[in-house]
């Protein structure tokens, strides 16, 4: 788990990320969230389509932005986070490719606020899987489907760079 | 606004800080309006500056063009946020005229602008103060696209071209031969430069009569 606080909105708290590996139960918990349980309050997000926490950070940022403003695009701070992942404005788009499908076994959980050891406690009941450091974030990634989601020529292999056009394509999407 | 920010440029149109950001150091560049301006009309104004920017500077990125990286648009509070870039400030550079390869960087600054023009993005106030030079690899970095706009014209690649040249004659007047260098790598990095080029010619001359004329 890590743990950061967001320079522009101080009052929020603090933002907690968790990485979980050897998923079983992903079915469930998509089953879960589509009935809109109230206890899964937390971003969903496939470990495949994420190349670096900076890139959940951003996303993250624009959510609780876009919470502050009240312009929403989404239901909650949760699905807009994963939302904001999404260089596209179509929502369902969005959800599918960033957030967990049925089969997925490597899984990102953003939480807003909150103590970190009870949602981690609460996470490890929730989630049947390992949870592992975020170091291992790069290992899920799958660079062939980020590169496409995320519209990145195919010349470019410098993982930087690639970082670079993921967040401001993210960042971009507001303007578009 | 972060308590962090500080100050590093007050504009005419904009304000321009640095700033912790989500783990990076960033610039937050701020535009507000004019007092004598309609507030409708300014208030449109600004949020079109606000767009053109941060689609160019992406734009740009993905071409190929040393570009900051575009962090957040806060529209908002008519706020960007970018990367913030280790670097010197071409002018000063040049200014200083201190151990710096002007063949090179000469050659930068051509290229940069013909990757630019190639995705049709014109820049609109191409000055030595809106390129830097990053000190970690040399890259030369475009900055400062509020002014930008998109247009496959030859003419208003001219124009940009021009902009730069008053640009070196004003601020640089014993360098007018990296100009020449300039665009001597544009024309070599840009297949449709000729055009451009022949329309610079125009452009040049037009504005040595209103020179003589003014
Ligand atoms: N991304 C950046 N990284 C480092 N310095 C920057 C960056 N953006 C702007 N600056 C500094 O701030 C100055 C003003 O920024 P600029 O975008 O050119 O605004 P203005 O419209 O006021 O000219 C630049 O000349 C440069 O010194
Ligand atoms: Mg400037």
């Amino acid at each position: 788990m890590q743990t950061y606080s967001f320079e522009l909105f101080p009052n929020r708290g603090l933002i907690h990320i968790f990485l979980f590996s050897e998923v079983k139960n992903s079915l469930e918990l998509r089953k879960r969230l589509l009935s809109h349980d109230a206890e899964l309050s937390y971003a969903f997000i496939n470990a495949r389509v994420i190349l670096d926490i900076f890139q959940l950070l951003i996303a993250t940022n624009c959510a609780l932005h876009n919470e502050k403003c009240s312009i929403l695009k989404t239901h909650n701070i949760n699905s807009e986070i994963v939302y904001n992942l999404s260089p596209n404005t179509n929502i369902n788009e969005a959800l599918r490719r960033f957030g967990i499908s049925d089969d997925s076994t490597n899984i990102v959980v953003v939480k807003v606020g909150g103590e970190a050891n009870e949602i981690k406690s609460h996470l490890t009941s929730l989630i049947q899987g390992t949870e592992t450091s975020l170091e291992n974030l790069f290992k899920f990634g799958d660079l062939g489907i980020i590169k496409k989601y995320y519209k990145v020529d195919n010349k470019i292999h410098d993982v930087k760079e690639i970082l670079n056009i993921i967040v401001g394509s993210m960042a971009v999407k507001s303007v578009s | 606004m972060t308590e962090n920010a500080i100050l590093i440029k007050q504009g005419a149109e904009a304000r321009v800080y640095t700033a912790p950001f989500l783990t990076k150091k960033a610039i937050i560049k701020e535009r507000f309006g004019k007092a004598y301006r309609h507030p409708i009309l300014d208030k449109k104004l600004t949020a079109r500056r606000i767009t053109q920017e941060a689609r160019s500077l992406f734009k740009c990125y993905k071409s190929g063009v040393d570009t900051p990286v575009l962090y957040f648009v806060d529209m908002e509070n008519s706020k960007i946020y970018m990367e913030f870039i280790e670097g010197k400030v071409v002018k000063d550079l040049i200014l200083e005229n201190k151990e710096i390869k002007k063949d090179q960087l000469a050659e930068k600054i051509g290229i940069a602008i013909a990757r630019m023009h190639s995705v049709d993005v014109i820049h609109g106030d191409l000055t030595t103060s809106n390129l830097l030079l990053r000190d970690s690899n040399k890259s030369l970095v475009v900055i400062d696209f509020g002014l930008s706009y998109v247009s496959s014209l030859p003419e208003d690649k001219a124009v940009d071209l021009y902009v730069l040249e008053r640009t070196f004659l004003s601020t640089h007047p014993n360098f007018e031969n990296m100009f020449a260098e300039i665009l001597e790598a544009y024309a070599k990095n840009y297949k449709a430069s000729k055009e451009i080029l022949a329309k610079f010619a125009d452009v040049r001359l037009r504005g040595r009569k209103r020179n003589m004329v003014g």
